[in-house]
C-alpha cells in the first residue's frame, strides 16, 4: 500500500531529473567563459542533493517532513529555472562578450583589493533578460559569490550600459564588507529619533496610541516591532540603493548617470517601492555628490524634474505612507556618511576610477574612429563613448548617418575592450 | 610599397604626422613597432580575431546575386574568448577576422595576404582583398580549410600580412565610407547588381 506522500515524492523526484537533465544538456552549450558553466555545476550540486534528500523519505517518514521536503524541492527548481535560461543566454552572440574581461578584474579589484587575491573570487556570468530593465542580481542563495548581469535583451550588445554593473558592485561591496550590521544601529537611531520628533503626527496615524507618550518608542516591543522595525528595514533597504549608485558613480562617473537616466528618463508611473528611494532623489544625490568633489557633469543631468517627470505614485495606506516617510527621513539624513563610506571603500580597494585627462584622450580617439586602450581603463572609454554619443543624435535625413555613427561608436568601445584584454594578457611578468 | 621602417613611421605616435594622417592598427604594442622598424620587411603581420561566421548549410539553398538575405539568416556567428580555438574542418569555409582594427589615412591603402606557413598546411586566409583608403574597421577573412586534416584556430595567432601603398593624391573623406567599415565583426555583405548587370540579365 502506497505511503502517505508517495506520489508526491516520485513526482518531485522526477522533477528534480528533469531539471537536472536540462542542466546536463545546457552544460554542453558553447560558454564564452567558463563562469556560466560553473553556476550550472554548482546548481546541480544543489539539485543533486535535493534528490538524495527525497530518496530517503519513506513509510516510517513524518508525512509532514515529506510534503515539507518536496514544496521546498519544488521551490528550489521554481527559483532556479528562470536561472537556467538566463546562463543559457550567456551563449547569445548578440551580448557584449569583450566586456567580460576588463569588468571582471574591475569587479575583482574592488571586492578582494589590488592583489584580487581571495578564497571566494567573484564568479561573473554576462548574458540578456528579456526583461525592459537590466537583470543584475548577486548573492543567489547557493550561488555566493556569482554575479549576474543582463541587460535587457534588445540592448544587451551595447557596452555603454555595462556601468549600471558598478550598481550591483556597490551592492556586492556592501554584503562583503557586512554594512548591514553596521547601518542597522544608524539607521534604527534615526528612525527611533524621528518618531519621537513625529509622536503627534503618529498619534493622527495611529489613534490607539494618542493616550501613550513618546517614551513608547524606546520602551514598548510592540511599538518597536510594528512600525520601528518595518521603517527600519525599509530605510536600509533605502540606504543600500544609495551606496550602490554611489559606487557606481565612483567606479564610472558621469556614464553611470546617463546609463541611469537612459533607462530610467522618463520612467512610467509606478507605485513607490519602500525599498528604493525616488529615482529623482538618487539623481539627485549622484549629481550632487559628484559636483561637489568638482567631477565634470553634463548640465542636464542636473535637471531631475526634466529627465525624471513622472512622480512614483504615493502609497494609499496612510499609515504604511508614515512610515515611509520615516524611513525616507533616516535615509536622506545619512546619504552624506554613506557617500564617505563608499568612497573610503573604493580608494582603499585600489579599484581604477575615471580620469578626465585619459578620457579625454580617449574620446580623441573615438572620434578618429580608433579603439582606444591603455593607459584609458574601462570606465575612460565608457565615459569617453558617452561624452561622445549625444553628438550622434540626427533626425530626419541625417539619421541614417547617425545610426551607422552610433553603430560604430558602439563597435569601437567593444574593441576597446577587447584591446584592454588583450594588453592585459601581453603586459609580461 | 611601404617599407618596414615608413610603415613603422606611420604609426608611430611621436611622428611629425597629425592624428588624421597617421596609420593606426589596434592592438600594436610600442615594441611591435619598434621591430618593425628595424625588420626590413614591406608587410605588417596581422593576427586572428574573436569573431567567427560560419554559413547555415541547413537553412542556405543557394547563393544568388540577385535575392538579399539577412546576415542572420544565412550564417551563425561565434564568439570565441582568447585562450579557447574555433576548429575549422578539411573543406569548410568560414570569415573570420583580424584582430587589429585598421585605420588607414586618405593616403594609403593595403593589400591583404595570407601567409605561406598557413597555406602550406592548407589554410587559404584570404584573395588579395583590397583595403581603401580611409578605411577603419577589422579586416574580414576568408578562412578556407582546402587541406586534408582539420585546422584549429586560435585567437590572437598570426594569421595574415598587410601590404601597404602610398596614393599619389589623397582620397577625399566622402569617398572613404563602405560596408564593411566601422566593424569589429566579420561581414558577408550583400552583392549589388548595378544597372548592367540588371539589363543583362532580362529576357530578350
Amino acid at each position: 500500500m502506497a505511503w502517505s506522500g508517495e506520489l508526491q515524492v516520485e513526482y518531485a523526484l522526477s522533477r528534480c531529473q528533469a531539471f537536472l537533465d536540462e542542466v546536463s544538456r545546457l552544460k554542453e552549450s558553447r560558454f564564452p567563459y567558463e563562469h556560466s558553466a560553473m553556476a550550472l555545476e554548482r546548481m546541480r550540486a544543489l539539485l543533486r542533493e535535493w534528490k538524495r534528500r527525497l530518496r530517503n523519505l519513506g513509510p516510517k517518514s513524518p508525512t509532514a517532513l515529506v510534503y515539507k521536503d518536496v514544496e521546498e524541492c519544488l521551490g528550489e527548481i521554481q527559483l532556479r529555472l528562470p536561472l537556467l535560461g538566463f546562463i543559457e543566454r550567456s551563449t547569445n552572440p548578440r551580448t557584449a562578450f569583450e566586456v567580460y574581461g576588463p569588468l571582471l578584474r574591475l569587479a575583482r579589484t574592488l571586492l578582494d583589493g589590488p592583489s584580487g587575491e581571495s578564497s571566494d573570487q567573484l564568479l561573473l556570468v554576462l548574458s540578456s533578460e528579456w526583461d525592459y530593465v537590466p537583470h543584475i542580481m548577486g548573492g543567489v542563495a547557493g550561488l555566493d559569490g556569482f554575479v549576474f548581469l543582463g541587460l535587457p535583451a534588445h540592448e544587451a550588445v551595447n557596452p555603454m550600459l555595462t556601468t549600471l554593473a558598478g550598481h550591483e558592485l556597490g551592492h556586492c561591496l556592501w554584503y562583503r564588507r557586512d554594512c548591514d550590521t553596521e547601518w542597522e544601529l544608524r539607521v534604527t537611531d534615526e528612525v527611533a529619533g524621528a518618531l519621537t520628533q513625529y509622536w503627534s503626527d503618529f498619534q493622527g496615524e495611529f489613534r490607539e496610541y494618542k493616550d501613550r507618550d513618546a517614551d513608547a518608542v524606546h520602551m514598548d516591543a510592540v511599538v518597536y516591532t510594528e512600525f520601528v522595525y518595518p521603517a527600519v528595514h525599509w530605510a536600509l533597504a533605502q540606504c543600500r540603493e544609495v551606496f550602490a549608485d554611489f559606487v557606481g558613480l565612483l567606479l564610472f562617473g558621469r556614464a553611470y548617470l546617463r546609463a541611469l537616466a537612459y533607462l530610467l528618463s522618463p520612467g512610467r508611473k509606478v507605485p513607490r517601492s519602500h525599498r528604493y528611494p525616488p529615482i529623482e532623489d538618487r539623481a539627485q544625490y549622484l549629481y550632487d555628490m559628484a559636483t561637489a568633489c568638482s567631477w565634470a557633469m553634463p548640465h542636464e543631468l542636473g535637471n531631475y524634474t526634466g529627465l525624471y517627470p513622472f512622480h512614483e505614485r504615493p502609497l494609499r495606506d496612510p499609515r504604511a505612507a508614515f512610515l515611509l516617510s520615516l524611513a525616507d527621513g533616516a535615509r536622506r539624513s545619512l546619504t552624506g556618511h554613506l557617500w564617505t563610506s563608499a568612497r573610503r571603500f573604493v580608494d582603499e580597494s585600489g579599484a581604477p576610477t575615471p580620469n578626465d585627462a585619459l578620457t579625454a584622450e580617449a574620446r580623441c580617439l573615438l572620434r578618429l574612429e580608433v579603439p582606444c586602450g591603455k593607459p584609458a581603463g574601462l570606465a575612460d572609454i565608457l565615459n569617453a563613448a558617452w561624452d561622445e554619443a549625444p553628438t550622434l543624435s540626427g533626425r530626419g535625413k541625417d539619421a541614417g548617418k547617425a545610426r551607422r555613427r552610433a553603430d560604430s561608436l558602439s563597435e569601437l568601445v567593444l574593441k576597446s575592450c577587447e584591446i584592454l584584454e588583450y594588453e592585459h594578457r601581453t603586459k609580461g611578468p | 610599397m611601404l617599407k618596414g621602417d615608413r610603415i613603422a613611421y606611420r604609426l608611430d605616435p611621436d611622428s611629425a604626422l597629425a592624428p588624421a594622417e597617421r596609420l593606426y592598427i589596434r592592438p600594436f604594442r610600442a615594441q611591435d613597432i619598434a621591430r618593425l622598424r628595424k625588420s626590413g620587411a614591406a608587410s605588417v603581420d596581422l593576427r586572428l580575431g574573436t569573431w567567427f561566421l560560419a554559413l547555415r548549410r541547413d537553412r542556405v539553398e543557394v547563393l544568388r546575386a540577385a535575392k538579399a538575405s539577412l546576415e542572420s539568416h544565412m550564417a551563425r556567428s561565434t564568439y570565441v574568448p582568447f585562450g579557447s580555438s574555433y576548429c575549422l574542418h578539411p573543406r569548410t569555409f568560414a570569415l573570420g577576422t583580424t584582430l587589429e582594427w585598421l585605420r588607414l589615412p586618405g593616403t594609403l591603402s593595403a593589400y591583404v595576404i595570407g601567409k605561406s606557413s598557413w597555406g602550406r598546411r592548407g589554410l587559404i586566409i584570404a584573395t588579395a582583398t583590397a583595403v581603401h583608403p580611409g578605411f577603419a574597421g577589422c579586416l574580414t577573412l576568408e578562412l578556407s580549410n582546402v587541406g586534408e586534416t582539420p585546422v584549429v584556430l586560435e585567437p590572437g595567432m598570426s594569421i595574415c600580412q598587410i601590404c601597404l601603398h602610398e596614393l599619389e593624391t589623397d582620397v577625399p573623406q566622402a569617398e572613404h565610407e563602405s560596408t564593411y567599415a566601422g566593424r569589429r565583426k566579420p561581414v558577408i555583405g550583400n552583392i549589388t547588381r548595378d544597372d548592367v548587370a540588371k539589363a543583362l540579365s532580362g529576357s530578350v
